[in-house]
Parts: C-alpha cells; structure tokens; sequence
C-alpha cells in the first residue's frame, strides 16, 4: 500500500471546559494522499475547524495518533517541522495578515525560516503571482478587499512551499466575487503545483472540483467519497445540517417524482445538462 | 468620525530622497534638527535654511503639503515669538507701552527662534513624507542592533515587531470601532450630548466589544504567526536588506559639512 | 401606503480612505408597510451607505428620506428618536454585545427610548421567544453564547425597539441552514404581527426570492434596477452584466430552455422548477 501524508488514526479529542461535555472529535480515522484535493464539510460546532488545528499540531488528541510524513504531531520538537510542511489559512483574513505591506507580509513565513533574502524574494513574487495578487504586492492589506487579502494570507503559506495547505473556512466571510477568486487560486495550486489541499467548508458548491468529500456531524465522519456520490446523499447532508444547493436539492425532488437523474451534481449547466439528457433519451 | 484617519503620512514621489537608505535618513535628520539648536546665529540658521529648502526641493513633495504641517503649530511659533520680543531686553528700544517693551535684540530673538521651529517641523516632514512607517521600523530595529552585544537583541527585535503590528492594526481598529459606534448609534446611543460623567459612561458599549474583539484578534494572530513558523527574532532573515547607495554616500556628506559649518560658527 | 421614501438621495464620504466607504448617487424607491425589499450588489456598490442614510446614521449631501410621510431630518434634533423607528441590524451584528448579560444588552435599546421596566421586560420576553432564545442563556454573559445565539441576541435588542421598519445587512452570514431558516421566520414572524416595512441586504439570490416581494439592484451607487423579484430576474443579461447571478433554478430553467425544451423560466424557487420540470415531462410521453 502507498503510505499517505496525512495518517489520522482513531482520534477523539475533547475541549477542557466544553460545557455541553460533548467530544469535539470522536474516534476519527483518516488518511490523506499527497496531491489530493480533499474538502471536509460540516455545519458550525461539527468538529471540523478542531481537525485542521490537531493536523498541524496547535491541538494534540486525547486518544489516538496522527502522523504528517512520518511525524506524529504528539511530539512537541516536531512541531516546526510539521509547520513547514502543513500549511494553515485560517477564517479571517484580517487576523492572519502580520506585516504593512503585501509582499513583506507574504516573506515573513520564510523569513522566519531563515532562507536567504534572494530566495525569499524569488518565492514571494512566485506565490503573489499564483494567487493573482502581483499587482498588489506594495499594496498596504487595508486597502484591499476580502478576497484580496485572503489570498494575501494564502501566499504567505506558500512562500514556505508547504506540501500540504489546510484552509479551515476560508470563504466564511467574503462575498461571492471574494469566494470564487479563493476557490479558482485554490483549485490552481492543487492542479498547477500539486499541493495536496484539504478544504474545510460549510458550502456544498465549493466542493464541485474536489477529489474527495468528507462530511462531519458532531465529531464524527459521516460520509467520505467522491462528489457526485456524496452529493447524492440528500438524507445524510440534510442531518447534517448542511445547506443544499438548489440545483442538488432540485434533482432530489426530480429522482423523487419518478425522474431517474443523478442527483450529485451542483453546477447549473451539469443540472441541465443531466436533465436533459434524461429527458431526451427516453 | 474618525473614517478619515490615514497612518502616516508617506508621500510617493520616488525622489532621491525616497530612494536614501532610512538608517541613514533618520540618524542624518536627527543631526540636523539637532544643530539647528545648536546653530548660534543667523548666519547659521541662514545655511541650515538652504539645506532644508534644497532637501524640500529634492524631495518632490508639493510645498503645499509642507506648510500644511505648518498649520497646527501656528500658535506655538507665534507665542514664542511674543514671549522672546517682549522678554528679551537689550539693542534700541523701539516701542514702549505699560510694562511692554519692544527691543530690537527682543525682536531679532523672536525671529529666531520662529525660524528654528519652522525648519525642524520642515526637516522632520520630510522623514514622514518620504519614508514608510515600515522602513522606520526597520531603521529603528537596525539603529538599535548593537543593543544584542549586551544581550538585548531578543528585546530590540520584540519591539520592532511590536510596532509592525500596530501599524498593520491601527487601520482595521480604527475602521472597527466606527462600525461599533454607528451600531450603538442606531440603538440610540447618544455620544454627542451630554456631561463628561454622561458621555464616559456611553462610551462603554464601543469600549467592551471593542476589547473584546482585539483580544480575540490578539489570539488568532498568534495563532496564524505559529503557523508560520514564527520563533522570535533567532535565525530569521529579511527579503529586504537595507543598503546604502551612491545618494547615501552624498547625503552623508552634504550632512557631515552643515553640521561642520555650525560647528565653526560656535566655535570662532 | 409607503412607510419609508428616498427622493434623489446622494451622499460622498468627504475623503475616500479605503474600498469601504462606496458613495451613492440619485437614490429614489418606496416602501409599504408589510412590503419586504431585497437588495443586491458587490462590496463597495454603495449598500452599506445607503442603509446608514437610512436611519439617519448619514446625513445625505442632497436629497430626502421620507418616514412615514414625514422628513427624516426635519429637526435633527430629534433624530436619535428615529432611529428607533427604522431598526438597522449591522452585518455581524454579534460585535456590538457588551453588557454583562444577554437580556441586559436587548434592554439597551429599549432604555435609550425611555420605556419603564415592566414595558422592556415585557417586550424581551416577546422577542427572545420569537428568536428562540432560552430563558438560560438571557442570563448568561452574551460572551458565552455561540455566534448564532449571539446573532439572535443582537437580533432581538433591535426588534425589542419595535422599529417600524427593519433594515438587515446580510443577517445570515455565516450561518448555517438551521440557525438561518430561524432568524429569516423571526423576520417574518415580526413584519406579520407589526406589519413592519422590511429590507434585506444579501448575496444570497435563493434567500431573496424566498423572501422578497421586490428587488432593488445597486452597483456603482447607484439603481440599475428596481421591480417584483419576477422582473429584476427576468432580465439576467442585465444581472450578469453587473457581474450578479439569477437563482442557481432559474439557471437551470434558462439552460434547458436554451437546449430548445419548450419551458418556462421565470422561475425561482426549487419546487416551482421541479413542477414544471415533472410536467413537460409527462406531457411530453
């Protein structure tokens, strides 16, 4: 068997003053490919904004192990190494951007790894031109819209050429013009450069491209498949309390009254299309 | 409202100015303003003058906007001015009313000293308007790096770093507490009328969420700075390397010969 | 009869500072009482300036705002009494909670217009009832509740105001379908019972058509459009042209319609799209 990248074994993780005395994280095992672009989608409270902090270690699991090339993320003099290798980009793109300007904010990750001033210069313009923000690059982040500055805080990750990102909402707050620019940059950087990308949402339609669709209710792993199969379980997003798209939702009620459609796929034009073809090819 | 804010005052006209390294800038406009204090008469204020007009010139910026700095410390000059013409004695007497009198060494005085303060708000806009907040930083942290042979190099780079973040946050505060007020506005706040003890006492609501939200901030920039492997100043390197140019080379000497023009003044 | 009215409502921040602070320019519609308006636009369209004029955070440059017939800025003195009048509900409205317990921070509102406290207790419990807020969690601090339970309580302190109209800037963001389904019933709950005049700010084009009678399409601070949700949507060149997207359904519709199937496309909402779906096909066997 190929080993993965990510090896998540039996994990169950607990906040220490959760009132609800609920476990964040129950007995959860997983493993992630190099390269693959997985995203995990859960409603708020589901345990899958605790995933991505035990994934880089800033969360150790009460039982169980998790294993980041070959490092269990347990061990605190793993930590840095774990960090070079996973990537973090958190909800708010306002607290995650350090410095007064774009472009010096973006080096401040391999500054802080002690690379030489060519090279950090060399990495900082690729990664501002991958996420589309090199017009940017002397911009000060206040000026910049929500969409801008995610991205900004997606190119300070990959300045410090992580193999692995892991994004945890990262389209929480923007708005739709905001969120389809992450979501493209995003996409390019698994197809382009092949970093292995785990996308942690509660929006069904940004899953589209993924390889792999994970679901999380209450701590747990619901489903774990690919899109079209996952997006088919109409029963099992619906308790978990998931939004679905119209165009999912439509299907559903289409394959209900008798219409043998697909109902996994979220694309206005693949609706149609599967419509369509139903339709006519009685 | 406060929406008008704007940190700093950095003018980009990519002058030579700009272009002087800010290690060099700041320590060559600390001596400047320095001997302006110390220059002895007129005829050192007269050369100082026209080192101060020239980096003006070369500076690009509008003189407009020099002046402008100018504006808020009319008051100051001018009551200085008075105290020197009234206070100084000596030289003719040239007016005299009540316990009023006009000298000409009185009014020489207050001419100089008017001039003095011009030139160091002049000399000191100039570092604002052709330098980042950044780069000071930077120049600050470098200006201070010696400190590490007495083993507080942890310390200087803390402070620098302090000050980035509150350069990077002084904008997003700003822009937050107005989203604040105008949220308390609508459920009737009134922050505009009222007595001290009143207008303290409504300042709460913005005050508390306030906090609130800074703190949260404070906790996922941490957050986010671990994530990028941030230890402290130990091993980290820069993109950005200050170095001296040419134009240094001949800042530093237009500096070195004023300041020793002031020098011979004192002296003979 | 119209509750709220602007007539040639323009406004220029003095100094644009940042993307932000977007102006508006000639800014004229009406709204009836129990009538709900949706508007959509990008960041920086000018929408949140335009709420602001609205409850008289903003004074406009020229140009009126009508409350009940009456001129908001009559007497500027008076103006603090106005904003009880028309409620605006901030995005993220759970940043402004400060007092030391939820049922305190709804009150605060209800204070500031001088009501006694059996009249605020009274109007408290009727709104957290309505936004389903426990009696457990009105005494705990609002910092301990979760960000959905923090966005009713924000919520409630606006509606306990009873505001004539209620102004809403994207009161959903970040909420998941439950906590969303409730805040939008409260929504209704409140216009059914005050018969409140309503305007909702949001990107959403599935949740304005749910709850929407018209449409108003801002871009560049401006009206492009202002109609039923029917005409604003019936015209998607014109949407797409501003960047802005019809309902996903209505998407669907228009791309069958364009593969020549013989079927309507003014439509919006999920099971008007599957009727009609299931219809041109058993008509068709």
């Amino acid at each position: 068997m190929q080993s993965s990248f990510i090896e998540v074994k039996n994990v169950t993780y607990k906040y220490d003053e959760d009132v609800e005395n609920q476990v964040a994280i129950n007995n959860v095992s997983l493993s992630i490919e190099k390269g693959s672009f997985t995203v995990i989608l859960g409603h708020n409270g589901s345990g899958k904004s605790t995933l991505a902090k035990l994934l880089n270690g800033m969360l150790k699991p009460d039982k169980g192990r998790i294993v980041i090339d070959g490092l269990d993320t347990s061990k605190t003099e793993n930590e840095y190494e774990i960090r070079k290798r996973l990537g973090l980009v958190f909800q708010n793109p306002d607290n995650q951007i350090i410095c007064t300007i774009v472009e010096e904010d973006v080096a401040f990750g391999p500054e802080n790894l002690g690379i030489e001033p060519k090279e950090i210069r060399k990495r900082v313009d690729e990664a501002l031109s991958l996420v589309g923000m090199s017009d940017f690059a002397k911009a000060a982040p206040h000026q910049l819209s929500g969409g801008q500055k995610q991205r900004v805080a997606l190119a300070g990750i990959l300045a410090m050429e992580p193999e692995c990102i892991v994004l945890d909402e990262p389209t929480a707050m923007l708005d739709p013009i905001g969120r389809k620019e992450v979501i493209n940059a995003i996409t390019r950087l698994n197809k382009e450069k092949n970093i292995t990308v785990i996308l942690i949402t509660h929006f069904m339609e940004e899953a589209e491209n993924a390889d792999r669709v994970i679901i999380m209710n209450k701590g747990e792993i619901v489903a774990d498949s690919e899109p079209l199969k996952v997006f088919s379980m109409s029963d099992v997003l619906k308790s978990s309390g998931l939004s679905l798209p119209q165009t999912t939702e439509l299907l559903t009620l289409l394959k209900n009254g008798g219409l043998n459609v697909n109902s996994g796929i979220i694309s206005p034009k693949g609706t149609a299309d599967e419509i369509f073809s139903v339709i006519s090819g009685r | 409202m406060i929406k008008n804010f704007t940190l700093g005052q950095y003018f980009n006209t990519a002058s030579v100015i700009h272009k002087l390294d800010s290690r060099f800038k700041l320590v060559e406009i600390i001596a400047l303003i320095v001997f302006i204090f110390l220059a002895p008469n007129f005829v050192g204020i007269g050369i100082l003058s026209a080192a101060v007009l020239l980096v003006i010139l070369l500076s690009k910026v509008p003189v407009t906007m020099y002046l402008r700095n100018l504006k808020p410390i009319i008051a100051i000059i001018i009551l200085t001015a008075l105290l020197n013409i009234f206070y100084v004695s000596g030289g003719t007497v040239l007016f005299s009313w009540w316990i009023f009198t006009v000298t000409s060494e009185g009014l020489l005085k207050a001419a100089f000293m008017a001039t003095r303060i011009v030139l160091m708000i002049l000399i000191s806009s100039v570092l604002t308007y052709t330098t980042t907040p950044t780069e000071l930083t930077d120049a600050i942290e470098s200006l201070l790096s010696p400190l590490r042979f007495i083993g507080l190099g942890e310390a200087v780079h803390t402070l620098a770093m302090m000050m980035t973040i509150a350069l990077r946050f002084i904008p997003t505060l700003t822009d937050e507490t107005d989203k604040i007020m105008s949220a308390q506005k609508a459920r009737g706040a009134d922050m505009e009328n009222g007595g001290i003890f009143k207008r303290l006492k409504a300042l709460m609501p913005i005050l508390i969420p306030l906090l609130f939200s800074s703190v949260r901030r404070a906790n996922e920039l941490a957050e986010a700075m671990d994530c990028r492997c941030y230890t402290g100043g130990k091993g980290r390197t820069r993109m950005k390397k200050l170095s001296p140019t040419f134009y240094d080379f001949i800042a530093i000497i237009f500096t070195v010969v004023i300041c020793a023009s002031i020098i011979f003044l004192r002296i003979f | 009869m119209s509750i709220l009215k602007t007539k040639n409502l323009s406004f220029t921040y003095p100094q644009i500072s940042s993307v932000h602070h977007a102006t508006i320019n000639d800014i004229s519609f009406s709204l009836d009482s129990g009538e709900t308006i949706g508007i959509i636009g990008h960041t920086g369209s000018g929408k949140s300036t335009l709420l602001q004029t609205l409850n008289g955070l903003i004074k406009p440059d020229s140009g009126m705002v009508f409350l009940n017939e009456k001129d908001l800025w009559e007497n500027p003195k008076e103006i603090y009494q106005k904003r009880f009048k028309v409620g605006l509900v901030f995005q993220y409205p759970e940043y402004q909670l400060f007092e030391e317990t939820a049922y305190k921070d709804i009150a605060y509102g209800p204070k500031n217009m001088g009501l006694s406290d059996e009249e605020i207790d009274l109007r408290i419990n009727e709104y957290s009832a309505l936004l389903g807020i426990t009696e457990d969690n009105l005494n705990k601090s609002p910092f301990e509740l979760s960000g959905g339970e923090k966005r009713r309580v924000a919520l409630a302190g606006i509606l306990a105001m009873e505001p004539d109209v209620l102004v809403l800037d994207e009161p959903t963001a970040g909420l998941d379908p439950i906590g969303r389904t409730m805040l939008f019933n409260a929504i209704k709950e409140y216009q059914i019972k005050t018969n409140a005049g309503v305007i909702i700010v949001s990107h959403s084009m599935e949740d304005l058509s749910k709850m929407c009678d018209k449409l108003l399409v801002l871009s560049g601070g401006e009206i492009k459009k202002f109609g039923s949700v029917k005409d604003v949507f019936l015209d998607s060149a014109e949407l797409n042209n501003l960047g802005l997207d019809v309902p996903m359904v209505t998407r669907v519709m228009l791309e069958l319609k364009a593969k020549g199937l013989d079927i309507r496309s003014d439509i919006f909402t999920v099971d008007e799209a599957a009727k009609e779906i299931l219809n041109f096909f058993s008509q068709s066997l």
